[in-house]
């Protein structure tokens, strides 16, 4: 093989530049691709956690006996009471959260609730929407003292330029039916 | 003539070394960029089967609360004597089992909602079994002493492209007791109540491919 300094003084062929400029941009274009992927990838990966993340701690938190959603999600008082064993499920109860208010109700530390919101942002995410569906199925004998099966959804809310999957996570759990 | 031949090979030998050069520069590029893409993927797929494993103890969870749910609705409701003896007979007894319907019904709706399911991913529950770890003894002491059942349920998610299938089992104990419940002024029922929270849960780790 040839020095290169030799090559250098002595000067390039037009063949060999434009053997060179070839396989250059062919790996260059394949490495571009890799990186670009990646870095998305990334991205994603990250965001998706987070969302995943924040949506099961809010189940894990509010889907219990001792549950505090009473005080999260407002009953109207036109509601009817859930203390019938014999009735149907009970009409949908929603709250939307924004990521702040969510980032409070689950006591997220500041410094580490500053990271989440940036990536909720960058993420395009809005905040998350709960919906309580109580008394999916009624419990039988004494109404003040049974339970009742209800069950809660969280969603994701998005803006309009938010790729990637939405993630909804639901869980069934029981309540003592005079709460 | 022998000038010409001379200088064409000086020109292939300069082009091949030429050649040489870049392509090692641009294979230690690759390999760079390869294996932080490699690492990417890897930890990729390390988070996908986090967030699986957390959606599937989601999934167990909802299944042992119906159960629990259907097991003291059996108990509550009248006319279900056997599901009484079946906690409080002396002998051994067969396990039970639960079908959660509620849960499987979510489960489906949670991966037909549009946008939500772009893995093609599927959410499947096994049928639930009760065991009865630890009965109750006979005479009056049944009515001091605690009772012991396991909820066991397995779930599984696949992910037809690319194909992925993981696995999670979930067992959760309870202590159950039976109460003197009063019928009459002077007549009392005994009840078997199923402790609202559990003792303990145990996780048996999923099975991936």
């Amino acid at each position: 093989m040839m020095p290169i300094s030799r090559n250098l003084r002595r000067g390039f062929s037009l063949v060999e530049i434009m053997l060179a400029v070839l396989v250059l941009a062919v790996l260059g274009l394949t490495i571009q691709g890799a990186m670009v992927s990646t870095l998305k990838g990334v991205r994603v990966d990250r965001l998706t956690e987070a969302k995943r993340h924040v949506a099961l701690d809010l189940l894990e938190m509010l889907c219990q006996p001792y549950s505090p959603i009473g005080s999260l999600v407002a009953v109207p008082d036109s509601d009817p009471s859930p203390l019938p064993t014999d009735g149907l499920p009970l009409a949908p109860l929603t709250r939307e959260l924004t990521v702040d208010e969510t980032i409070q109700v689950l006591g997220i530390p500041a410094d580490e609730g500053e990271i989440l919101k940036k990536t909720l942002e960058a993420g395009y995410v809005r905040g998350f929407t709960l919906t309580w569906i109580r008394r999916i199925k009624p419990g039988a004998g004494d109404p003040r003292r049974t339970h009742r099966l209800d069950t809660l959804w969280v969603a994701i809310q998005v803006t309009q330029e938010h790729r990637g999957p939405r993630i909804d996570s639901f869980r069934v759990f029981y309540m003592p039916n005079a709460s | 003539m022998n000038h010409v031949r001379n200088l064409s090979t000086s020109l292939k030998r300069k082009g091949m070394s030429v050649l040489t050069v870049v392509l090692l520069f641009a294979l230690i590029i690759g390999v760079l960029v390869f294996a932080m893409h490699s690492l990417w993927q890897g930890s990729s797929r390390t988070m996908f089967s986090v967030q699986e494993h957390r959606q599937l103890i989601n999934l167990a969870r909802s299944c042992l609360s119906e159960a629990f749910f259907e097991l003291q609705l059996d108990l509550d409701t009248a006319g279900r004597a056997e599901v009484h003896n079946w906690f409080t007979s002396g002998s051994e007894v067969a396990s039970r089992s639960i079908q959660p319907a509620k849960t499987r019904e979510f489960a489906t709706a949670m991966t037909s909602v549009p946008g939500t399911n772009p893995g093609n991913l599927q959410f499947t529950v096994d049928t639930i079994k009760v065991r009865r770890t630890k009965g109750l003894p006979p005479g009056f002491a049944r009515y001091t002493t605690q009772g012991v059942i396991d909820f066991e349920v397995g779930v599984t998610v696949t992910r037809l492209r690319p194909k992925h299938e993981a696995h999670l089992k979930m067992i959760e104990r309870r202590n159950f007791s039976l109460l003197r419940v009063p019928r009459t002024r002077y007549l009392y029922a005994p009840k078997v109540v199923i402790s609202a929270t559990p003792l303990a849960t145990w996780i048996e780790d999923g099975v991936q491919q």
